[in-house]
């Protein structure tokens, strides 16, 4: 009889103990995985970060430079100036901003703004083949191209990052693993709202 | 400069729009693949000596895809990251890859420089290769000469950063078993202890257990492996194990190998 009572005792521990572990051992894999899937989308963001920061620190010369010949595109570089300085506060805000969606939206609102106020500029310069002669200013355009090109990259893999990520925490049964943990969707970068809506450029 | 005018567009209006995959080669297993068949085999077996002797010699490596015409739906500088991403020319660690894509009917090239080259080869310096060494004999449809032009160029800069010379080829992926073992002991000494504890209760209790060895039971141990898939990722997970976390580039192509992130330039002619 107690010998019964004994080993019902032990098969009883054994099963608890066992389920116990596979909750502990499933949950820990999910964690992991989300925290690796999270570090993956803070490194790409970093990356974002980066390529937007050189794109900002080569403006001052680039609007130095077409200063000297444009003198009468004064609007049009002061736009670029202003969106210059707007996105200068949103710059290497950290990871931070990828828990809060309104931030970051403004931080793509505000750089998206650069990107038009610095697309017309680059259509206004064609009319001063002096400034497109310059050697400094087919320097900077060059690294322009590059850092754009730059932008579109790191954007696209830190929206991949995003996916990988909120993939993973939204399928189920991740999703309550996710909630108990606290891991929130992050946000992605989107095509410009109103983009269909600009202005046709003639190259 | 149009070049310029086009990706700002591209990412203004299509922004993240021109992400889906296209149909691009696998990774070959030669350094010149040209599938516009431009070059002689023995055009094609010299710059495959170059090259190849070029990546013993100094671990870096330079990939060139020849082609006829750019796919449907995507532009030069989005196509040649995603063929850098599907080749991955160079090691992960340092990423001193370089990927030479010409388009012969579209009269378009680029040099796609790794992360880690983008200090020895910057924009401009790829920008003067292309137009000054390449681009002139590519006018002339002599596509053979403007490699060996910019090679000559692209192989001592990147050599300047990087002289380590190989054994082999470079890395082959390999699967990491980073199983976490503390776990797995942990819990194993856990129940050790509780048997330990309850048989012992069990002889004060009564005799049944008498002086007969605790039962060892090797509970939560089973060899059993179990795959789940988050999308691209696949994680081998013990039972006891934690989750292997892959590389950054894991999520891209699988393939191991540097990643560039659009350095280098564009040209036509």
């Amino acid at each position: 009889m107690k010998r019964g009572c004994l080993i019902g005792l032990l098969v009883g521990l054994g099963l608890f103990i066992i389920i116990g572990i596979s909750v502990f051992v499933t949950v820990k894999n999910y964690y992991n995985t989300f925290v690796t899937l999270e570090e993956q989308v803070n490194q790409a963001w970093s990356q974002v970060e980066n390529v937007y920061q050189r794109r900002a620190d080569l403006i001052p010369n680039l609007v130095e430079v077409v200063k000297g010949y444009a003198k009468h595109e004064r609007e049009t570089l002061q736009a670029v100036i202003e969106a210059r300085s707007r996105v200068g506060g949103q710059v290497n805000i950290g990871p931070g901003v990828l828990n809060d969606p309104q931030a970051f939206a403004r931080f793509q609102q505000a750089q998206d703004a650069l990107s038009s106020a610095l697309q017309r500029l680059m259509v206004v310069v064609e009319r001063y083949p002096e400034l497109k002669a310059d050697q400094r200013f087919a320097d900077l355009q060059a690294q322009l191209e590059g850092t754009e090109n730059r932008i579109a990259v790191e954007r696209r893999r830190f929206n991949q990052a995003v996916q990988a990520y909120n993939t993973a925490i939204r399928k189920f049964p991740a999703n309550i693993i996710a909630g108990i943990f606290g891991f929130q969707p992050k946000p992605y970068f989107k095509a410009q709202a109103g983009a269909e809506t600009a202005p046709k450029v003639q190259f | 400069m149009k070049a310029l005018h086009r990706i700002l567009l591209l990412v203004l209006f299509f922004g993240v729009i021109l992400t889906q995959a296209q149909e691009l080669p696998p990774k070959p297993a030669a350094w010149c693949n040209d599938y516009a068949d431009v070059l002689t085999p023995s055009q094609e077996d010299t710059l495959n000596a170059i090259l190849g002797d070029f990546e013993r010699r100094t671990s870096n490596q330079i990939f060139i895809a020849i082609f006829r015409r750019l796919p449907e739906n995507t532009y030069l500088e989005d196509f040649a990251v995603r063929l850098f991403e599907q080749w991955r020319p160079g090691l992960p660690d340092k990423n001193n890859g370089i990927l030479i894509v010409i388009f012969t009917e579209d009269r378009k090239a680029r040099i796609e420089v790794g992360y880690g080259l983008e200090d020895v080869i910057t924009d401009l310096q790829a920008r003067q290769v292309l137009y000054n060494e390449m681009i002139p004999y590519f006018k002339r449809g002599d596509y053979y000469r403007g490699l060996l032009a910019g090679l000559r160029v692209l192989m001592p800069a990147a050599e300047g950063k990087y002289k380590i010379p190989i054994a082999g080829k470079s890395v082959k992926k390999k699967r990491f078993k980073s199983d976490n073992p503390i776990v797995g002991i942990m819990t194993i000494a856990f129940i050790f202890l509780m048997l330990y504890a309850l048989s012992r209760r069990g002889r004060y209790q009564s005799m049944t257990f008498g002086g007969g060895p605790p039962v060892i039971w090797y509970g939560g141990h089973p060899h059993h492996r179990r795959r789940r898939r988050y999308d691209d990722e696949e994680d081998d997970d013990d039972f006891f194990g934690g989750s292997s976390g892959g590389g950054f580039g894991g999520g891209f192509s699988g393939g191991f190998g540097g990643l560039s992130g659009g350095g280098g330039a564009s040209g036509s002619w």
